[in-house]
């Protein structure tokens, strides 16, 4: 039936009873050429060692749960197909986050961290246009040009790794809010047309924008293909010159923002 | 010009990379994790240069008419109309630095409106119609912009190329070939 | 059951069976997500919290637990069967004597699923909610394959090769309930369509 065989790697660690964790080999028969490396995995839990823990949901590169370093590359378990890969595979949690066990790692970092983001902020007007003469359909109405942008961001499935990739996010561990996922989230914000909170400075300061050298590991690992390091980080770093070191900019904007009501978080 | 690249986003990444090493590359094991860097300040401290990269690009707007000069005079310096082949080099040499310049990404915010929350809103333009035109030009130059990087580095040595081409007919190390006369 | 809500996919929609047409759910959890929020909110705001007692959440535990334990059956391989047994004789088309022979199988793998057990602690491990689930799994299952034989007709997303007419006594829903160790049966006519539904609708749709 099957027509190869590969040899997964696999990273075994119970911070509980282990000092550190160790790589163990398991022989899995590829039945067909479509096979991922989440099947693979699978396999070695339901035939060989039911005790090897993962994470995964949907298989279908949707919920982004099965995040892994496959090769030593930050990638899906399920949306990397092992023919792409050779006939031994190595498959560890992500690094940037502590591991619960196994393969499975702890990412509620993350959502703290999400949490401290400036929320979305209704433009007042929008609440009632009557009183300024106009139509609710037409302040509400937002342009094509503008979804094009905000959807993109939208796409993130939060698998977490541009995160793990980011070198930044490795070096300053205590307290640092690592660019990529959390400033998709704050750009989808930003560029919101009905938000009127701009984020910039916060993110400079407290988020740490100012690290990140536009080193574009993040962009490559996504499996969304959102364009983090172009559509994300570079604005929001262009939105922070705007704000703290360009003073002609700054003079412009601050009149602009007046004028709108937008405030700086 | 020279300060333009240097604080381009595009190079960032490869000299951040490749000189500094920071990091080498995105695999686990590839990207030197263990060596004791000194420096991991991102782009501040030092490298909060990189934040005028905006002002470096006004200043290389009035730089690029020149390239389009030298192709005018290297057609008629001659006193007659004469198209050569090092004509027609400086010409692809103009258009692509003119590219580069105009796919920059600080030219994306401040220019071609990256930096506005939106496109043709009430509350926020007062001209809604020259907004929408001001959003497909967003969009043609986001498309440019996607090619930043392989146009800098396809510029950078067209320019090198070009410069000692240049030199080379300068000193008649061979023919300029001439095309139209 | 009292304070029980439901809405969207576990309560079986308003359109019933097995449908998931596009579109339909999210009109269905839409309308009775509200309408079931909204009551199980007043619902609730009325109602003291319900007391537990102790000793029966420390039977959960220990019964959860009891999955623990090295050198039994693989609940992951149990899973497969029913996972095959289920794809090649309860699917789309359906015909009695495959209907009868599941339904031997899932009795047999409900006796296997009794010797049950996994290696490993309570940390992330996905054989004991295999273990846990595999039990939900077979009722389900045995209630599918029970009811499927029981209707006589083919209707919707069932249909049975035997009886590959709609059926206008089956105007019915089958409902099913625990008693002892065993599962009992029966039938529930469906309500008539109102008049003003049945004037949007052909007469096939409701017969
Ligand atoms: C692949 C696929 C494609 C589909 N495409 C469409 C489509 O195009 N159009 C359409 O209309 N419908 C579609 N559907 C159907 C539709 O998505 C579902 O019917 C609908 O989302 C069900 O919503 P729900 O709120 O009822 O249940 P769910 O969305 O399943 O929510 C159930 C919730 O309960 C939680 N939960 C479970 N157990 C517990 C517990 N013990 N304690 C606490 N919480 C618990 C779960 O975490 C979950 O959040 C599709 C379904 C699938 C699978
Ligand atoms: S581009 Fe910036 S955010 Fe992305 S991985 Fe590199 S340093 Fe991190
Ligand atoms: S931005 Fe991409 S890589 Fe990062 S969490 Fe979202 S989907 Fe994953
Ligand atoms: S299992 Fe959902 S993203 Fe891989």
């Amino acid at each position: 039936m099957a027509d190869r065989e590969v040899t997964l790697s696999i990273f075994r660690f119970d911070p509980e009873k282990d000092k550190e964790g160790r790589f163990v080999d398991y022989k899995v028969p590829t039945v067909e050429g479509g096979m991922v490396v989440l099947d693979a995995v699978r396999y070695v839990q339901e035939k060989i060692d039911t005790t090897l823990a993962i994470r995964w949901n949907c298989k279908a590169a949707r919920c982004g749960s099965c995040s892994a370093e496959i090769n030593n590359r930050p990638a899906l378990m399920c949306k990397t197909r092992i023919d792409t890969l050779g006939d031994r595979i190595t498959v560890a949690p992500m690094r940037a986050f502590p591991v619960i066990r196994d393969l499975v790692t702890d990412v509620d970092e993350n959502y703290r961290i999400m949490s401290k983001i400036p929320k979305f902020t209704v433009r007042k007007e929008l609440m009632n246009p009557e009183a300024e003469g106009k139509k609710h359909q037409d302040v509400w109405r937002i342009q094509q040009i503008n979804v094009e942008r905000a959807k993109e961001f939208k796409k993130c499935i939060e698998c977490f790794l541009c995160q793990d990739v980011c070198h930044v996010v490795r070096e300053h561990k205590s307290g640092y809010f690592g660019p990529p996922r959390h400033i998709v989230k704050a750009a989808s914000l930003d560029m919101h047309p009905l938000d009127i909170v701009n984020r910039a400075k916060f993110l400079n300061e407290e988020g740490g924008l100012g690290y990140c050298n536009i080193t574009k590991c993040c962009q490559e690992v996504c499996p969304e293909h959102i364009h983090i390091t172009d559509n994300a980080i570079i604005p929001e770093k262009e939105r922070a010159v705007d704000l703290q070191y360009d003073p002609l900019m700054h003079a412009i904007k601050r009149r602009l923002m007046k004028k709108r009501g937008e405030t700086v978080a | 010009m020279g300060l333009f690249r240097l604080t381009c986003y595009a190079y960032r990444k490869d000299y951040h990379r490749h000189i500094f090493s920071h990091p080498m590359a995105c695999r686990a094991d590839v990207r030197h994790e263990n060596t004791k860097r000194k420096y991991n300040g991102g782009e501040t401290r030092f490298f909060r240069v990189e934040n005028v990269h905006r002002y470096f690009m006004y200043a290389s707007w009035p730089i690029i008419p020149f390239f389009f000069y030298d192709v005018y005079v290297s057609i008629t310096y001659k006193g007659f109309a004469e198209l050569s082949l090092g004509s027609i080099i400086l010409l692809i040499n103009a258009i692509f630095v003119t590219l580069y310049t105009f796919s920059c990404h600080s030219l994306r915010h401040v220019t071609a409106g990256g930096g506005a929350e939106c496109f043709g809103c009430v509350f926020n333009q007062s001209q809604p119609r020259s907004s929408a035109r001001w959003g497909g030009f967003f969009r043609f130059q986001s498309a440019l912009n996607r090619h930043h990087e392989a146009l800098a580095w396809t510029s950078l040595s067209l320019l090198i190329f070009v410069d000692l081409y240049i030199r080379a007919l300068g000193v008649h190390m061979f023919p300029n070939i001439i095309l139209i006369h | 059951m009292p304070g029980l809500f439901a809405a969207g996919e576990v309560a079986c929609g308003l359109h019933g069976g097995a449908n998931r047409l596009g579109g339909n759910s999210l009109a269905d959890i839409l309308v009775f997500g509200k309408r079931s929020g909204e009551a199980a909110a007043k619902y609730a705001s009325d109602k003291k919290i319900a007391e537990i007692e102790d000793s029966e959440v420390q039977e959960e535990i220990n019964r959860v637990l009891s999955y623990l334990k090295p050198g039994g059956v693989n609940p992951y391989l149990l899973v497969d069967e029913l996972t095959e047994t289920m794809s090649n004789k309860v699917g789309i088309v359906r015909n009695g004597p495959d209907l009868e022979s599941a339904l031997q199988k899932i009795l047999e793998l409900k006796e296997e699923y009794k010797k049950v057990s996994v290696p490993g602690g309570r940390k992330y491990n996905h054989g004991l909610f295999t273990a846990l689930e595999l039990g939900n799994m077979l009722i389900a299952a045995e209630a599918i394959v029970r009811s499927a034989i029981m209707r006589t007709e083919s209707r919707g997303a069932h249909t049975r090769k035997d009886y590959p007419k709609k059926d206008r006594n089956w105007l019915k829903n089958i409902i099913l309930w625990k008693e002892g160790d065993t599962m009992k049966m029966d039938t529930v006519p469906v309500p008539e369509m109102p008049e003003e539904l049945k004037k949007l609708v052909k007469p096939e749709v409701y017969q």
